[in-house]
């Protein structure tokens, strides 16, 4: 290894950004882009949910109910149906997500004491959003009843002596005590962007130099396998963490979404990460044929992953076994361990250490995959 | 005498069924110009990626600078320069750029690279052309850029794989001054071309026909070497008397050069003027002059490849 080698082919690669202004607007930009897109995109927060109510009763307690209902303001009354079969057919045209039908003599079963069923018909062509409707439904009936109950047997002047359940649950969310989804989608972002720059950054460099031919006459000279591949990943190394930095600034001025943690913290995480990254990027570029094709096979080979298998979006512990064993190869998976704990609940290394040592090796190995099969090629 | 630069020794190479370089043996003694002349496919690539110690032979070994290429072919790379056929350049990086990082790239930095960069560039007449890209240069001054990236470290051993093509043929004559003057200084080269005026600026020629050595030596030793005796022919319609002659079994072989016919003919015909001319009015063709001519190293080895041809059983 010599160090002055790596550095020229490290300066050189600097010049190739330096010439390429397209590609290093495009580096710096996309964090920003896919922060901003992504950001306002991905909202697992449900408000403001459009029903229909189909009234069958008529009562000062279907009423009430359905005041209390709009007041919350998680729920917004569309229309207001004769029969059930109305409603499903604003459902059909999207106008609403579910119907509220509330049965004939509702008020008087109430007051004699009975137990009453509203029918609730939900969109299940759209199940995520219309099981958080039913589980806010739930909760709201289920506040409303015993004071519907109370106040009919009220009226008749029976007993009056509200029941309460025994055991109640006070929650509280700690580390996002509003529950935001920004929060834990913004350090997810991150691990994505620097997914996505991470494969693009590199994969084309080494397969550019055998496009041109200068791969020839790179091999005829004493410069090793490792000296280049160390040499091209140093100035990438450094756009990436640029990146991160907008990242992190972007999140905090636009989603108000700041580090708990140590900023430098996160920083120094995100080295290792880019060094998996743009490891993978590397050994893309050694196997591909041609520039395009490795670009193509850089983003599908590890942005799929990263989104979809990684914890970003979807819960590991609900994938079946062959996907929780995928999930734990893949680096952003361990990324996502260390940027959400920094971020929302503010841990610092004694934490995030074991995903920080698993990225390590594994940018250990995939930079040695990628020397081992450079030199076969040199 | 000091052992030579280069020394390969039974270099063998396939590529599966292939044989791509078939039992190449040569020497190239110190400050030398040793041309490898060849069609495109003979070999000679192959044979200077060998030497490279880019490709493994499948047997033989070769030394370079006294260092093996199968055993040692790192020390062998801080021998040399090479020039591939390929591009070598990087075309977003401009001249002193590309110079600079070859430099690197064989560990000269500092003021020992400013000065090797200034020689080169001065030596080249490349020092206007300084800040510009790569990209933007003319094919010929590509190529003394990259001769001078493959200079930068003064290597005692230069490998040139058909340097000089694409070309102009006056940029191609200064190009092989510049070789002649760092013969002078004592490095070797070895250069591939198939262009034979180029072959006359050799030392010494190795021809290679389909992987095999079909003669070596100087350029005059070559041409020497052609049997029978070369008669140039003017006759009307040409193709017609290359047909009559090609059919008589004391012809060797005849060639279309420019509107006349290359005729070789069998030593031992004692009035070749007369057998020729005799042949062809036979045939009621139109007969102008008849000359003897003097082989050029395009017939010795149009006339050695065909020789080899026939002698190996394919």
């Amino acid at each position: 290894m010599s160090g002055r080698r790596m550095l020229a082919m490290a300066r050189k690669e600097w010049i190739h950004i330096k010439r390429d202004p397209r590609s290093l607007a495009v580096a710096l930009a996309l964090p920003f882009a896919l922060l901003i897109i992504n950001g306002a995109g991905i909202d697992f927060d449900v408000t403001d949910l459009p029903f229909a109510i189909c009234d069958l009763d008529g009562s000062q307690a279907s009423r009430s109910l359905r005041e209390h209902l709009v007041r919350g303001g998680l729920f917004r009354l569309v229309a207001t149906v004769p029969n059930a079969r109305a409603g499903e057919r604003l459902m059909r045209d999207g106008e609403c997500l579910f119907v509220l039908v509330i049965p004939p003599h509702m008020d008087a079963d109430l007051s004699a004491g009975k137990r009453v069923a509203v029918q609730v018909l939900l969109d299940g062509s759209d199940a995520n959003t219309a099981s958080t409707a039913r589980n806010y439904l739930t909760g709201a009936l289920g506040a409303q009843s015993a004071q519907l109950q109370a106040r009919a047997q009220g009226r008749l002047g029976l007993d009056v002596r509200p029941i309460h359940p025994p055991l109640t649950v006070a929650r509280r969310f700690l580390y996002n005590p509003a529950m935001e989804s920004r929060q834990f989608v913004v350090p997810g972002l991150i691990v994505t962007i620097l997914v996505i720059l991470g494969a693009l950054l590199t994969s084309g460099t080494v397969v550019r130099e055998r496009e041109r031919g200068t791969f020839e006459t790179l091999a005829a000279s004493p410069v090793q396998a490792a000296e280049i591949l160390l040499g091209k990943l140093v100035p990438y190394l450094v756009i990436g963490l640029i990146d991160v930095g907008i990242a992190i600034c972007t999140g905090a001025l636009i989603f108000r979404v700041y580090v708990a943690g140590s900023v430098e913290l996160l920083l120094g995480c995100s080295l290792v990460f880019l060094l998996c990254a743009l490891a993978f990027g590397l050994l893309i570029s050694t196997v591909a044929g041609r520039q395009q094709v490795a670009m193509m096979a850089a983003i599908v080979s590890t942005l799929l992953p990263a989104i979809m298998l990684s914890g970003f979006i979807f819960p590991i512990r609900n994938m079946p076994l062959l996907l929780r064993v995928i999930a734990q190869l893949i680096p952003a998976t361990h990324f996502l361990r260390i940027t959400r704990p920094i971020y929302l609940k503010g841990v610092g290394l004694p934490v995030v250490w074991e995903p920080l040592l698993i990225l390590a090796l594994m940018a250990c190995v995939l930079l040695a995959l990628c020397v081992k099969r450079f030199r076969k090629q040199l | 005498m000091s052992e030579p630069a280069v020394i390969a020794e039974g270099l063998v190479r396939r590529f599966g069924a292939f044989t791509a370089v078939d039992h190449l043996s040569f020497e190239i003694p110190r400050g030398r110009i040793f041309g490898f002349l060849g069609p495109n496919g003979s070999g000679k690539s192959t044979t200077i990626r060998m030497l490279c110690g880019l490709l493994l032979p499948t047997e033989g070994d070769a030394r370079v600078c006294g260092a093996s290429v199968r055993c040692e072919p790192e020390r062998v790379r801080g021998q040399i320069g090479y020039m591939s056929q390929q591009f070598s350049l990087y075309p977003d990086l401009t001249v002193s750029e590309n110079l600079e990082f070859y430099g690197g790239v064989y560990g000269i930095t500092g003021p020992r690279l400013g000065r090797r960069q200034d020689e080169l560039l001065d030596r080249l007449e490349l020092g206007r052309e300084r800040g510009r890209l790569a990209a933007e240069l003319s094919t010929g001054v590509r190529q003394r850029l990259a001769l001078a990236c493959a200079l930068i470290h003064e290597p005692p051993v230069l490998f040139l794989d058909e340097p000089t093509s694409g070309v102009d043929p006056g940029a191609r004559r200064r190009f092989f001054e510049l070789i002649q003057d760092l013969s002078a200084q004592g490095v070797t080269t070895l250069v591939t071309t198939h262009v034979m005026d180029e072959a006359e600026h050799c030392n010494r020629l190795l021809l290679i026909h389909r992987g095999r050595r079909v003669a070596e030596g100087s350029p005059a030793a070559v041409k020497a070497l052609v049997p029978g005796r070369l008669m140039q022919v003017r006759a009307e319609p040409a193709m017609r008397a290359a047909d009559v002659l090609e059919a008589a079994p004391e012809v060797l072989e005849v060639s279309l050069f420019g509107t006349a016919l290359h005729v070789r003919l069998r030593e031992d015909i004692p009035e070749p003027d007369a057998f020729v001319r005799t042949r062809l009015l036979a045939a009621g063709l139109e007969v102008g002059q008849i000359e003897a001519a003097r082989p050029t190293l395009e017939h010795a080895f149009l006339a050695l490849a065909a020789d080899s041809e026939a002698e190996a059983p394919s």
